[in-house]
């Protein structure tokens, strides 16, 4: 008899729902994909619909059904917030009791409506927020014995927690509560320099290699206390988010310097300061508590997991430290992942489920491509009801041949191959392709295929085997967590005068060619890593290995299949969609190939530049 | 949610051959399961039958496909669980009329070998076999309409029309007044009157004052033209077919229910058995012995098809019927 | 939700956050009492905190309170008496009333005619 457990995450950021057996990740998708509505904090109907759908399993045969958090805790806090902020936090409360107490609470009738069961135990568990965080760290990560670190903007009332994984009981012994939180202050920052709360922290970690950390040492004296062991408090006069529903106030605008910028305005070189300043101050938190967290746990690896954790630049200098012999993230590391994370402490602390580790030293996420797959015969059944004109290329080495020809080219080619990722990255199952070596390649993707600001950088993939042949890095890097050095003669001199001498103008260094694979090198000569190993997702490794062939180069352009704002595409349907609405050259979807030139005319029925808010 | 259905030259649409999909329903949602042929069937279809096993060629629309329901809640399914050594060969096809089900079958079903044909007409395909185009819901939610395979009745011949249907959808605007009037509804009408009144007076009373509506008036008289096609296509069908049929109306809510005669569909199924000499199964007596109460949990809440408690009286009717054919059959005690 | 059982809710959130609510929080403030620190203390050696509990056993993921309105009161009772916070307690019959108002689990979209299939 197998023991399969659902896991819920909700009503915050990001909805997701999991599945596990006898401790096996099954399937894991987050609700935006479905709904087509980005971080869609809904309850995730369809996102369990799928996951029942992959299990192939009656709701009512599900042993248990968890929810990813406790929301009797999650409201303790709201209310002791508001009567610590005072009158003030009135339209904060009232927005609070609203989806806390009028919603969240009552998370178990959401599920019975909409699968008709709570499964077996006919009773709904719940699990502690960074519990499942901390779950869903370490569970998949490839260590018997490992050090936790979460940390996010909160849970409950933690917003950072220490312990240790071995076998599979966690334990968690320390930990920072709220109003203190890494995730808020950095998220602070993300809003004060005109970027999206729980979205933008990503544009600001880019931003970051562009400024000087000039204002480290105000938010050292004002803003946060570090203890030596990486332990912080925040001064919360700094703050709106105790009281108000924006994240800075006028004391954090004052100190410096005015108020925040205007999203979508332009970017000055205050916030590329800023952006350094705060990327300073995180990875001097997370390498103090690294070093702390090694000392409490003696353990010799370190797993991580909340929001904070997708930071891959100080992920990389954790690494680089050597104060673990090596260490896992949660790719999904945000509240999505804690649906993975709560099924699996079920799995193991309810029902006693043995961990199983994977025997080749390898993690358990299966690449994170846990998300739904359309078979060539769903593909076929949509082409062939629209009528749209298709070449299908049945033999896997030459579909990989062919489409390594067309990068090669230096055409943009959008990728629709496998089961989705699950996680904010796009890993070659839903992603947009294109040449490294091209200088055109990063303007191109941005402005006709993304519609984005131009500053950020893209992501490499690159044979697990050649990656060392480019950047400095010898580990894995399977889900484009981390970030390394281009290898030093790669890389070009660029004429940075004009930019340091004041010029805000970021276009003259982003078309200037960092290395011999300028779409790649950010403006630090790093890069953001993707290393493809051929058990983990063959079709994609393929395709780069021919590419190799082709061009000598073991390495291509990955971006998430979306244009600006939009969830990544999860269907046959939305890909095709975003095909059309974008510059985009060549469309596989499974084995058939779409070309731009031979697409009738798109009859676009909705403004998408509307119906996705900017992100 | 995912496509389920594909484009068929001759049939119209069929599901996605070796598609594994749930679909989300106000019952909670339910598993789909769809064979190598395109049918929503645990089995796939094979020519050859093994010595000792008895198999049921089943057709019928989103009743008999299971509209609602996992496969394995079935009446289809169910009825393999409660006769021995039976295999049911499942080619509902949700949506289609009983001209599309019979196009299905000549299409699939001609060169398999089995021991009884049972053809379960929901009683409202009557509607679709008189209908040209039907409409069907796009990937954004909006209602295309697509045309769809129709007999026509010429000097006694059923004539096949529309075939290959067209692929692309068809702008209402393009038909003209008279085609017009085959867009295919099917639902009987005065459903909104009828709700009206069972709000008012209560299902109770509505029963016990057996008000009864006229719900599908082509089965009044055996002239009806769209009855003649109907009736015409079942002949067809049963006279063509070499081993024993079985056929079972299957009645709407409104019959179970009793918010309907249900007396003159009832006299045409019997013309068309009398006729053609096959065996006629009526559940509807069977489902009327359920109190009322048992009998509206036999549909959900807002969808009208059969909950897994549905089938299950479904198959309770049908089982001691089928199985006692099935072992005359096997005695050579027949025809 | 209809808009004059919306008012009437607002009204009600209104009413405990300005009457209940933020008299008890000033009488705490007055009191001394806080629920935590708002500003870092640089004599503090660290700002880690101990946990109390450290592993999820089986009856942790057993959530009194959010199961139904019932054990709702009783459940922030009880929490709060355990926390050393008998003050709030009083709360909680209103929190019981304005979790009633709020209740709020929305219908499923998905309403398709049951006779229209989904075809594209
Ligand atoms: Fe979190």
């Amino acid at each position: 008899m197998s023991t399969t457990i659902l896991g819920i995450s909700a009503f915050y950021h990001d909805s997701a729902a999991a599945i596990i057996r006898d401790g096996e990740i099954i399937a894991a998708a987050q609700e935006e994909r479905f709904s087509r509505k980005k971080h869609d904090p809904r309850f995730p109907h369809h996102a369990i619909n799928y996951c029942l759908e992959e299990a192939f399993i009656e709701s009512s045969e599900l042993d248990a059904v968890v929810f990813y958090d406790n929301p009797l805790f999650t409201w303790d806090r709201v209310l002791k917030n508001c009567m610590m902020a005072g009158p003030r936090s009135f339209d904060q409360f009232k927005k609070a009791s609203r989806s806390v107490l009028g919603i969240k609470m009552w998370v178990k009738d959401y599920i019975i409506r909409s699968i008709g069961s709570l499964g077996k135990l006919d009773k709904l568990l719940f699990t502690e927020h960074h519990m499942s965080h901390a779950a869903s760290a370490f569970y998949p990560s490839p260590f018997q014995k490992a050090a936790i670190i979460t940390l996010d903007g909160v849970g409950e009332w933690a917003t950072t927690t220490i312990g240790l994984g071995t076998d599979n009981r966690i334990e968690l012994f320390q930990e920072i509560n709220y109003p203190h939180s890494l995730g808020l202050l950095y998220s602070a920052f993300t809003y004060y320099c005109g970027f999206k709360v729980n979205s933008g922290e990503y544009k600001l970690m880019g931003l970051a290699p562009y400024g000087e950390p000039i204002y480290y040492d105000a938010i050292r004296e004002n803003l946060i206390d570090i203890k030596e062991d990486g332990s912080y408090n925040l001064n919360t006069e700094y703050f709106g988010y105790l009281d108000s529903s924006v994240m800075t106030n006028d004391k954090f605008n004052n100190l410096f310097g005015g108020s925040p910028r205007k999203p979508e305005s332009y970017i000055t070189r205050r916030e590329m300061d800023m952006a350094a300043s705060i990327q300073k101050t995180l990875e001097e938190v997370i390498l103090r508590m690294a070093l702390h967290t090694k000392k409490e746990t003696g353990a010799d690896n370190l797993v991580m997991a909340g929001g904070v954790a997708l930071n891959c630049v100080a992920n990389g200098k954790v690494l680089k430290k050597g104060i673990f012999d090596d260490f896992w993230i949660q790719p999904a590391a945000s509240d999505a992942g804690g649906a993975v994370g709560a099924a699996l402490l079920v799995s193991h602390a309810y029902f006693d489920i043995p961990r199983k580790i994977n025997p080749n030293g390898r993690d358990t996420q299966r690449g994170s491509y846990l998300g739904p797959a359309y078979k060539p015969s769903e593909v076929v059944a949509f082409l062939g009801r629209k009528g749209y004109p298709y070449e299908r290329i049945a033999n896997p080495q030459q579909l990989a041949e062919k489409i390594a020809q067309v990068i090669a080219d230096g055409k943009i080619v959008g990728y629709f191959a496998g089961r989705m990722e699950f996680g904010p990255r796009a890993l070659g199952a839903r992603s947009i392709l294109g040449d490294p070596r091209r200088r055109e390649t990063q303007s191109v993707m941005n402005l006709k295929i993304k519609f984005r600001e131009s500053f950020r950088p893209f992501a490499p993939s690159v044979l697990a085997e050649d990656v060392s042949e480019f950047f400095e890095m010898e580990s894995e890097s399977p889900y484009m967590l981390l970030v390394a050095p281009v290898r030093k003669e790669r890389c070009l001199p660029m004429n940075l005068r004009k930019f340091q001498e004041g010029d805000d103008n970021m276009s003259a260094v982003i078309t200037q060619s960092r290395s011999d694979i300028p779409a790649v090198t950010h403006v630090d000569y790093s890069a953001r890593v993707q290393t493809v190993h051929p058990s983990d997702k063959p079709d994609y490794y393929h395709v780069i290995k021919k590419f190799k062939d082709l061009t000598g180069y073991g390495i291509i352009v990955n971006t998430s299949f979306n244009v600006r704002g939009e969830p990544i595409v999860c269907s046959p349907q939305d890909a095709y969609r975003c095909f059309m609405r974008t510059e985009m050259d060549l469309l596989v979807l499974e084995d058939c190939l779409l070309w731009k030139e031979e697409q009738p005319a798109f009859e676009d029925t909705e403004d998408w530049r509307k119906t996705y808010e900017l992100d | 949610m995912r496509q389920s259905f594909e484009y068929h030259p001759v049939i119209g649409y069929r599901f996605i051959p070796g598609l594994k999909a749930r679909i989300p329903h106000e019952g909670g949602g339910y598993l789909i399961r769809v064979n190598d042929c395109g049918f929503r069937c645990e089995r796939n279809f094979i020519t050859e039958k093994k010595p000792g096993i008895r198999r049921v060629l089943l057709f019928g629309d989103s009743f008999t496909a299971g509209d609602g329901v996992s496969n394995k809640y079935r009446y289809g399914d169910l009825l393999e669980k409660k006769i021995p050594n039976l295999e049911v060969y499942n080619f509902g096809l949700p949506g289609a009329g009983t001209d599309q089900q019979y196009l299905a079958y000549k299409e699939y079903a001609t060169g398999i070998k089995h021991d009884l044909l049972l053809i379960a007409v929901q009683v409202e395909n009557i509607r679709r076999v008189a209908g040209h185009y039907r409409y069907w819901l796009n990937e954004r939610g909006e209602q295309v309409c697509y045309a769809k395979p129709y007999y026509e009745l010429v000097d006694g011949t059923l004539i096949l029309r529309n075939v290959p249907p067209r692929k692309e959808p068809i702008h209402e605007a393009d038909l003209s007044k008279e085609e017009r009037k085959f867009i295919a509804v099917g639902r009987f009408p005065k459903l909104k009157k009828m709700v009206k009144l069972v709000t008012r007076v209560g299902l109770k009373d509505l029963a016990q004052k057996a008000i009864r509506y006229q719900l599908a008036p082509e089965y009044n008289s055996p002239d009806n033209p769209a009855w003649q096609i109907m009736r015409a296509i079942l002949e067809e069908w049963i006279n063509n077919n070499r081993q024993r049929v079985l056929l079972m109306p299957l009645p709407p809510y409104q019959y179970v229910e009793e918010m309907g005669d249900p007396s003159h569909y009832q006299a045409r199924f019997r013309e068309v058995a009398s006729a053609t000499g096959c065996m006629l199964h009526d559940p509807l007596p069977d489902l009327l012995k359920y109190s009322l109460e048992e009998r509206r949990g036999f549909r959900f809440q807002k969808d009208v098809h059969l909950t897994p408690q549905g089938h299950a009286a479904l198959a309770t009717s049908l089982t001691p019927i089928l199985e006692k054919l099935l072992d005359d059959l096997e005695q050579g005690v027949h025809k | 939700m209809n808009s004059t059982r919306d008012d009437d809710t607002l009204l009600e959130v209104t009413r405990f956050f300005f009457e209940e609510l933020m008299p008890l929080a000033k009488k705490l403030q007055d009191e001394g009492k806080a629920f935590f620190s708002v500003k870092p203390n640089p004599n503090a050696q660290t700002y880690y905190k101990k946990r109390e509990k450290t592993i999820m056993h089986p009856e942790s993921f057993e959530v009194v309170g959010c199961d139904s309105f019932d054990s709702f009161e009783e459940a922030l009772i009880d929490m709060w008496t355990s926390q050393g916070y008998s003050e709030l307690t009083k709360l909680a019959p209103t929190l019981l009333k304005l979790a009633k108002s709020l209740y709020f689990v929305e219908e499923q979209s998905e309403d398709i005619s049951p006779f229209i299939y989904v075809m594209f």
